[in-house]
């Protein structure tokens, strides 16, 4: 049986993840807040069916993930939302600029790559092995592999630039 | 910036995320409860208000109907009143279809075909609804035209010089820039799937 004050603990255990997804697949700050909000509430709606003997991580990523990506076709339909701003804005320490302009920088480049590439780099910088995110993405473990080296690849390139 | 500074920079970042807990449990309960009555608010505020001034319309042109005195102004206040009808109702079912989709169910690949597929069928709709919208203009013309002011366009051949030649040019205008969306649109929903395929 899984309680609401469950579901609430492992969302702050897990809140990181909710905000790197959202910032990733977003491209404006109010933006970031929508999708941000809707993974929180998706994750909320499906945590009945959630079983316990897979890992809350992996569950996390996909819905995260998978609510990203139905956000893309519903941009134009905005509704009002809880207001969030402190949550987003005070993320980073205010002081290290120097910091949040290399993270900006980072994403600036991660979010050149296709919107399938861009799932699989986000789990590999979180650190999933091959299988990890295999399981996540539905993906055999060889095509991450390969899709993997091509993205490293395409990042090297962009980089350079 | 090198990929393993990448790396290392996502994991600092990561760490200062973690550090920072600022999630409360009232505010993960509002985003929660706030989400579920916008989700409604969303289909209700302008679906119910096409719906409703289709509707009245249709209201309008059944107590009406006894002034369309000629078989093709009749025909025209008949299509008028089926499409009124049967457009909205579409627009809400294909809406409750988007909001019924389960977020938990299907992995990241999956989505990605949804998503391509979606945007497609979005697009496909989106067309016919332009050209749809575009004859149901012109038959509500006719019918509101002859039951306001007693004008029956067909016989008016006058009106018809410059009606006709302009909306044709308003028609082709629209129908290059939907025809320009819809291409665009398709183009990336099949870049995805051949990409998934790859």
């Amino acid at each position: 049986m899984h309680t609401k004050e469950e579901f609430i603990q492992q969302i702050k255990e897990n809140e990181g993840i909710i905000y790197k997804v959202s910032r990733l697949y977003t491209n404006s700050a109010e933006d970031q807040k929508d999708v941000y909000q809707d993974i929180v509430y998706q994750l909320w709606k499906s945590y009945p069916s959630f079983k316990k003997n897979s890992k809350m991580s992996t569950w996390m990523y996909r819905v995260a993930l998978n609510t990203a990506i139905s956000n893309l076709k519903k941009e134009k339909r905005k509704g009002t939302r809880v207001s969030i701003d402190h949550v987003l804005f005070n993320k980073m320490d205010p002081v290290d600029t120097v910091m949040e302009e290399r993270i900006t920088l980072l994403y600036a480049h991660i979010k050149k790559l296709s919107i399938v590439e861009k799932g699989i780099i986000l789990l590999y910088l979180e650190g999933k092995n091959y299988d990890e995110i295999a399981a996540i993405t539905g993906f055999t473990t060889t095509n991450v592999g390969t899709r993997l080296a091509r993205i490293k690849q395409k990042l090297k390139s962009q980089i350079k630039k | 910036m090198e990929l393993e500074e990448m790396k290392s920079l996502w994991e600092d970042m990561s760490q200062k995320v973690d550090q920072q807990k600022v999630l409360t449990d009232q505010l993960i309960l509002e985003m929660s409860k706030e989400r579920y009555e916008n989700s409604i608010r969303r289909i209700s505020v302008p679906e119910t208000l096409s719906a409703f001034i289709c509707f009245a319309a249709v209201f309008f042109l059944i107590s009406n109907f006894s002034l369309l005195d000629v078989w093709y102004l009749q025909l025209t206040g008949l299509l008028t009143i089926v499409a009124c009808v049967l457009l909205p109702i579409l627009s809400l079912k294909s809406i409750k279809k988007l909001e019924a989709i389960d977020v938990s169910k299907g992995t990241y690949k999956e989505s990605l075909v949804n998503y391509a597929k979606a945007k497609v069928r979005f697009m496909k709709l989106q067309k016919i609804s332009f050209y749809t919208s575009f004859i149901v203009l012109i038959l509500a013309v006719i019918s509101f035209g002859k039951i306001m002011k007693g004008i029956n366009v067909f016989t008016m051949t006058e009106k018809l010089n410059w009606l006709v030649p302009s909306g044709i040019g308003v028609l082709f205008i629209f129908s290059q820039w939907v025809l320009k969306k819809y291409k665009k649109a398709s183009d990336s929903a099949n870049k995805i799937l051949k990409e998934l395929e790859e």
